[in-house]
């Protein structure tokens, strides 16, 4: 095999900006068809590279909000490409827990009925997180037993609730199926994919992402 | 009973997952999220936009556990570079201009110090990797962490400290190894 010497130290000259992954497409690809003949740098590239993956430990590990394991472990149950939520809680958060009784949850029929919802009563308390597991069991089991209405695909219909769960002061819409849906059931559930808007229509000044209709 | 024994290999939580164990998934998810979580933070700043990154890079292992080889490398490093990538992805659409590689690492120096949470083994590595750093020149320091964490090219880096690219580019190189040699050294070394 002969190598052009000069050629050599230009690829050798990019080995570091290869391991650390910041050479561009086509100086990459060079460079690695001369790693395929050139057992150097085939070696200075793999030692490069683990010093460049020792450089991903400088940042010190640290405590991701509540609700950031349930939405991943959610996610996952559903078989989404994505993780479906994206919660929103930061440092001072707690759970919150919002208890409402409404004209709808008397049954599947009035909520369907009902254009407009009324809430008689709603409480709104801060709790701890505790029993997250039981919550998203019960309603990933509703989920799949009580598919409310026929036009959702089965498949992404709890979700797809779940993800745009929407309050107003005093009634929900027509549209707000996730709404008509858990009033009809009771219950303690996660509220996933809620955004800031929801919780401030609520006069909640945490985010929620726990609630309980009953 | 050794340690082994009662906690699952990251390859058994991989199999697991890809089989569709929950139980898997729950164990993997605890056993990364310190970490990933604390890398996106380190490189966006931002908790919110981090929280997002790292949940989709442990979903994206979740997803892609079926298919992932274990004789490329580790699980963790594995997980960690999909983490860095996202977060470097993420800082580009944000337009975010890169946090100061001396204040990322004096940060993380400030953290390390504090008793933390995180396995012996992950500790170990941030020291070793810290004193490292700490003990290569300031310039080349800047330029091998805006590299490695923030994803910026050697022109980038050109522009961000106002030096020709050459001057980067010997920069990064330099930096590099002599991270590498200072790592090598530290192995070798008696314990």
């Amino acid at each position: 095999m002969t190598m052009d010497s000069g050629t050599h130290e230009v690829f050798r000259s990019e080995l570091a900006e290869f391991a650390l992954g910041i050479l561009d497409g086509r100086a990459r690809a060079n460079l690695l068809v001369h790693v395929e003949t050139c057992p150097e740098c085939a070696e200075q590239i793999q030692e490069l590279s683990a010093t460049s993956d020792l450089l991903m430990y400088v940042p010190v590990g640290a405590e991701p909000p509540l609700g950031f394991e349930s939405a991943i472990v959610v996610g996952s149950r559903c078989g989404r490409s994505r993780p479906i939520v994206r919660t929103r809680l930061d440092d001072r958060s707690r759970r919150v827990e919002v208890t409402g009784e409404s004209a709808g949850s008397r049954g599947d029929a009035a909520a369907h009925a009902g254009r407009e919802w009324s809430y008689r009563r709603a409480r709104v308390r801060l709790q701890r997180n505790a029993g997250v597991d039981v919550c998203l069991r019960r309603r990933a089991r509703c989920a799949v037993e009580r598919p409310v209405h026929g036009h959702h695909e089965r498949r992404r219909t709890p979700l797809r609730r779940h993800l745009c769960v929407e309050w107003r002061e005093g009634f929900v819409g027509r549209h707000a199926a996730s709404q008509l849906w858990l009033g009809a059931q009771r219950g303690t559930y996660d509220v996933v994919g809620h955004g800031r808007r929801t919780v401030r229509q609520l006069n909640v000044e945490l985010p929620t992402d726990r609630y309980e209709l009953s | 009973v050794s340690e082994q024994s009662v906690t699952p290999s990251d390859e058994a939580l991989l199999a697991g997952m890809a089989s569709g164990d929950e139980a898997s998934t729950v164990a993997f998810v605890r056993r990364y999220q310190r970490r990933v979580f604390g890398l996106a933070v380190g490189i966006l700043v931002d908790r919110h936009a981090a929280e997002d990154v790292a949940q989709e890079a442990l979903f994206r292992a979740w997803r892609h556990a079926p298919v992932f080889d274990t004789r490329r490398g580790s699980v963790e490093n594995w997980v960690l570079t999909i983490t860095r990538n996202l977060s470097i992805d993420a800082l580009r659409k944000r337009r975010s201009i890169p946090f100061d590689p001396d204040e990322l690492v004096a940060l993380a120096k400030a953290s390390s110090a504090s008793p933390m949470e995180d396995a012996v083994a992950t500790r170990s590595m941030s020291s070793t990797i810290l004193s490292a750093l700490e003990s290569i020149p300031s310039d080349q320091r800047r330029a091998v962490v805006l590299a490695s964490l923030y994803g910026r090219t050697a022109l980038e880096i050109s522009e961000i400290e106002s030096i020709p690219l050459g001057t980067s580019k010997t920069r990064i190189r330099a930096g590099l190894s002599k991270l590498r040699a200072i790592l090598e050294s530290e192995v070798e070394e008696p314990r």
